[in-house]
C-alpha cells in the first residue's frame, strides 16, 4: 500500500478540524438543507479514507470508491444547496 | 471486472463534476442576508468548496481521457484546503444564526416594551416610577393630566407645579417622597394642594424597587382620584 503524504496530512486536518466543525453544525438549525450538506461532507471525509487504502491489490475497488464518493457527495450536497436556495427564496418573499 | 471498476470511477467522476457544478451554480444564486442564512461570508465559502470538487473530478476524468492539466499537479492540495473551507462554512454559518437570534430577541422585547407602554399609556389610573428621591422618572397619560405634570424640552425631567402633598405625618412641600416606602402599600388616601388652594384627593398605591443591594431604588406608584 503506497499512501502519499499529502492524503496522510488531509486526513489529519480532517481531525483536527472534525470536532469544533460537528459541534457548531449541531448548534445549526436542523434543516434538511443542512443535513445533506453536512453528509456531504460525511461522504468527503470517507473518500479521504478510502483514498488511504487505494494500493496494492485493493487499489482497483479503492480508488472506484473514492470516485464513486465524489458522486454520491455532489448528489448530496447538489440537493442540499437547492433546498437551502428554496426556503431562502420563500424566506425572502415572507419578509 | 478491472473494467467494471474503471467505469464506476469514472462514472463517480463525470456525476461528482455535474452535481459540484449544479451546486456551485445554486449557491451563487442563492441571495444572501446579514442576519440570516447564507451569509454572503457563507456564501463565497460554499463556492470555494464546492468549487475545488469542481476542478478535483474535473481534473480526474480529464486523466482518465488522457488530459493532463495544471490542475492535476495541485489537485491533492486543493482537496487539503477543503476540510478548512468546510469548518469556514460552518463557523459562519453559525456566527449568522447567533447573529439572527439576538436580533429576534431584540425585535421580540422592542415588541413587549411597545405593548407595556401603550397599556400605561392607556390606563385611566396614572402610572409613575419614582426614584429613590422621590423624583419622577416617569409618569403616563393619566398621571401628568391628574398631577398636572410638565416635561422639559429633552423630555429627561418631568415635575409638577409646585403642589404639597399632604401626608399622616405631615405636609411636604413639592416632593413626592412620602410616596417612596420599603414597604408596599395599597389604596393609601394622599391631599395634594396646588399652590393657587386648589385640592385633589388620591388613593395611592406603591410597589418598591429594589435594586442590586437590596436598597429601595425607587416606588412603582399608582393612583386614581378618590
Amino acid at each position: 500500500v503506497s499512501v502519499e503524504p499529502a492524503e496522510v496530512f488531509r486526513l489529519l486536518l480532517v481531525a483536527i478540524v472534525l470536532p469544533p466543525l460537528v459541534i457548531l453544525s449541531r448548534r445549526l438549525p436542523r434543516t434538511r438543507a443542512n443535513t445533506l450538506i453536512v453528509a456531504s461532507f460525511g461522504v468527503i471525509c470517507f473518500s479521504y479514507v478510502v483514498s488511504l487504502l487505494d494500493g496494492g491489490l485493493l487499489q482497483p475497488p479503492m480508488d472506484a470508491l473514492q470516485h464513486l464518493s465524489y458522486g454520491v457527495a455532489g448528489t448530496l450536497v447538489a440537493a442540499g444547496t437547492w433546498l437551502a436556495r428554496k426556503a431562502a427564496l420563500e424566506e425572502r418573499e415572507r419578509s | 471486472m478491472t473494467q467494471a471498476l474503471e467505469i464506476l470511477r469514472t462514472a463517480g467522476d463525470a456525476l461528482g463534476l455535474i452535481m459540484f457544478t449544479v451546486a456551485m451554480v445554486m449557491v451563487l444564486a442563492t441571495p444572501t442576508r446579514n442576519d440570516a442564512l447564507p451569509t454572503p461570508i457563507a456564501k463565497w465559502l460554499m463556492v470555494a468548496g464546492t468549487g475545488i470538487y469542481v476542478l478535483v473530478t474535473a481534473s480526474d476524468l480529464g486523466t482518465h481521457f488522457g488530459i493532463v492539466s495544471s490542475v492535476e499537479l495541485i489537485e491533492d492540495y486543493l482537496e487539503t484546503l477543503f476540510p478548512l473551507v468546510a469548518l469556514g462554512v460552518a463557523f459562519a454559518s453559525f456566527a449568522a444564526q447567533q447573529y439572527s437570534d439576538v436580533l429576534r430577541t431584540r425585535r421580540a422585547l422592542q415588541q413587549s416594551h411597545d405593548l407595556m407602554m401603550d397599556i400605561v399609556d392607556g390606563a385611566p389610573a396614572g402610572i409613575m416610577f419614582l426614584d429613590a428621591g422621590g423624583h419622577i422618572a416617569f409618569a403616563n397619560d393619566a398621571a401628568k393630566d391628574i398631577l398636572d405634570l410638565v416635561e422639559d424640552a429633552e423630555g429627561s425631567r418631568i415635575s409638577g407645579p409646585g403642589w404639597t402633598i399632604k401626608t399622616a405625618g405631615g405636609a411636604e412641600p413639592d416632593t413626592l417622597a412620602p410616596l417612596v416606602e420599603p414597604e408596599p402599600y395599597d389604596f393609601r388616601s394622599h391631599t395634594i394642594e396646588w399652590p393657587n388652594g386648589w385640592v385633589v384627593d388620591l388613593k395611592v398605591s406603591g410597589r418598591p424597587l429594589s435594586d442590586h443591594t437590596q436598597q429601595v431604588g425607587g416606588m412603582v406608584v399608582t393612583f386614581e382620584r378618590a
